[in-house]
């Protein structure tokens, strides 16, 4: 990343890939829902930032003021913006490209590779819970989701790597240079056009399989459309969990009195599950205003970007009481870290199993655990936001 | 919100604090309801409550049955309620 100018002041000229905002983001929220509350930024050809949760809810049911034609906001628009339903569509298409995809990741479909992600976990913690110290953004959460998609589309766990490489490429690096966002786009739509030729004729169990079956009205999905959703599938499985999990881990890593309460009291894990998805929601979402229309009191003119921070808006003190602290018996919880109306996460249930999965499998081996130096802590940029480095120390 | 076609019926939304007429321990007083054009299917109030509500194969929630609440299952019912994200689900009186 080039260097960039400092944001001068959060309400006028914010910056989410500003190093301060992407450390600790909390008190500039804080700071804006006092303030503003709908921020504003010349930087990314023009940019709102609504603070409260109201704002956020009302923007994510308006399709008619605002279109997911583009979910990131970049240095510069991508013309024409690559399409990846359905999370990039607007309806009436939206109904269409997501139905197909709901089936299977249903709370049944999802129940149904619980096993397989529990003895990923305990496999993981065998290879270093030896030597009393780990990353465990590195070593434990990334590979979670990784391989658990990875199994879902058919594709091999061992190409992990690749894959969060082009995640990276699309979503933090390319924020900054469209090239390199259009060449891991490039290089993901080839890979999957070479997974949809080997399956020819000659289907598997798999999703990937799954899809060239689907049918609409006696047609199977176009195969532009077949391939952004598929590029799709493995952006959004794979570093939002990765995140989930880091950032919970982070959480438990320095509240030791609720890593033992939860290690207590494993009861109390769904709850927990939901609180630490609440505080530490990792995705935010964007908008293009299409309509010009008034938020929270701003005019936002089309063409103009929304970042439509669920994790801004989970942290609103008018929903949820003492919404900075974390609470994790808060039986009251309507978060909003899968989104709110048409574009609720499709991979929500899965998310929810592989984060609660991931807590109980290290809890039950590392109750105890600590950072092993918190400078060496650093966070993801831009998009979704997670621990990419956890150094933790542990006896067990 | 202009997206549902109608507001939200918040006058329907009862909050109903426990208190059940002795004898009458076992006739449901409360009712849940999913609003179809809500739920976005979160599972938020399945998961809650799995005995008062039932998915279908995309994932969206519907009461079970009548959607009649059993008294010992009343405080679950309110869970669901107050964890919908989508303000989706609603407890309205009358057996």
């Amino acid at each position: 990343m080039s260097a960039r100018a400092p944001s001068k002041d959060w309400a006028t000229d914010f910056d989410h890939t500003d190093p301060r905002w992407i450390e600790d983001p909390f008190p500039i929220w804080d700071e804006l829902r006092s303030r503003c509350p709908v921020a504003h930024t010349e930087r990314f050809q023009g940019a709102y930032f609504p603070s409260r949760y109201a704002d956020v809810r009302e923007i994510a049911y308006d399709t008619e003021h605002f279109s997911s034609r583009r979910v990131v906001v970049r240095e510069e628009r991508i013309e024409p913006p690559p399409p990846s339903p359905p999370i990039t569509s607007d309806p009436p298409d939206h109904r269409l490209a997501r139905m197909p995809l709901l089936p299977a990741f249903n709370p049944r479909a999802v129940e149904r590779l619980t096993p397989r992600t529990r003895n990923l976990c305990m496999e993981l913690i065998d290879r270093f819970i030896g030597k009393g110290r780990c990353d465990a953004a590195v070593d434990y959460a990334q590979h979670i989701p990784t391989c658990v998609i990875a199994h879902m589309l058919g594709v091999p766990e061992e190409e992990g790597d690749q894959f969060r490489l082009w995640i990276k490429q699309a979503l933090e690096e390319g924020i900054h240079d469209n090239a390199k966002t259009l060449e891991a786009l490039k290089e993901m739509t080839a890979y999957f056009k070479q997974e949809i030729a080997v399956r020819g004729t000659r289907r598997g169990e798999d999703l990937i399989s799954f899809l060239l079956e689907v049918r609409h009205e006696g047609k199977p999905l176009d195969e532009a459309g077949l391939l952004g959703t598929l590029r799709l599938l493995l952006i959004a499985g794979i570093d939002t969990t990765w995140s989930a999990i880091g950032a919970s881990l982070w959480h438990l890593a320095t509240h030791p009195r609720d890593a033992a309460r939860l290690a207590a009291e494993p009861e109390l894990m769904d709850t927990a599950v939901e609180e630490l998805l609440r505080a530490y929601a990792p995705v935010t979402m964007a908008r293009e205003v299409i309509k010009e229309v008034e938020i929270g009191g701003c005019r936002m003119k089309p063409g103009h970007m929304v970042l439509l921070s669920f994790p801004a808006a989970n942290r609103d003190p008018e929903v949820f009481a003492d919404a900075d602290k974390v609470v994790l018996d808060r039986a009251e919880n309507r978060h909003a870290a899968f989104g709110l109306g048409i574009h609720r996460c499709v991979g929500s249930n899965l998310a929810r199993m592989e984060l609660r999965v991931a807590l109980e499998a290290w809890l039950r081996r590392i109750p105890q655990f600590r950072l092993e130096d918190p400078q060496a802590v650093t966070w993801s940029e831009g998009t979704v936001r997670g621990p990419r480095r956890l150094p933790v120390q542990f006896s067990t | 919100m202009h997206l549902f076609g109608y507001h939200r019926p918040a006058l329907r939304c009862l909050r109903v604090r426990g208190t059940v007429k002795m004898g009458m321990s076992d006739q449901p007083k409360l009712r849940i309801r999913v609003e179809p054009e809500r739920c976005q299917g979160h599972n938020r109030c399945h998961a809650i409550a799995p005995e008062l509500f039932e998915l279908d194969d995309y994932g969206y929630s519907r009461a079970a049955g009548d959607g009649a609440v059993p008294p010992r299952l009343e405080d679950k019912a309110r869970l669901a309620v107050k964890n919908c994200p989508e303000h989706a689900v609603h407890l309205t009186k009358g057996g």
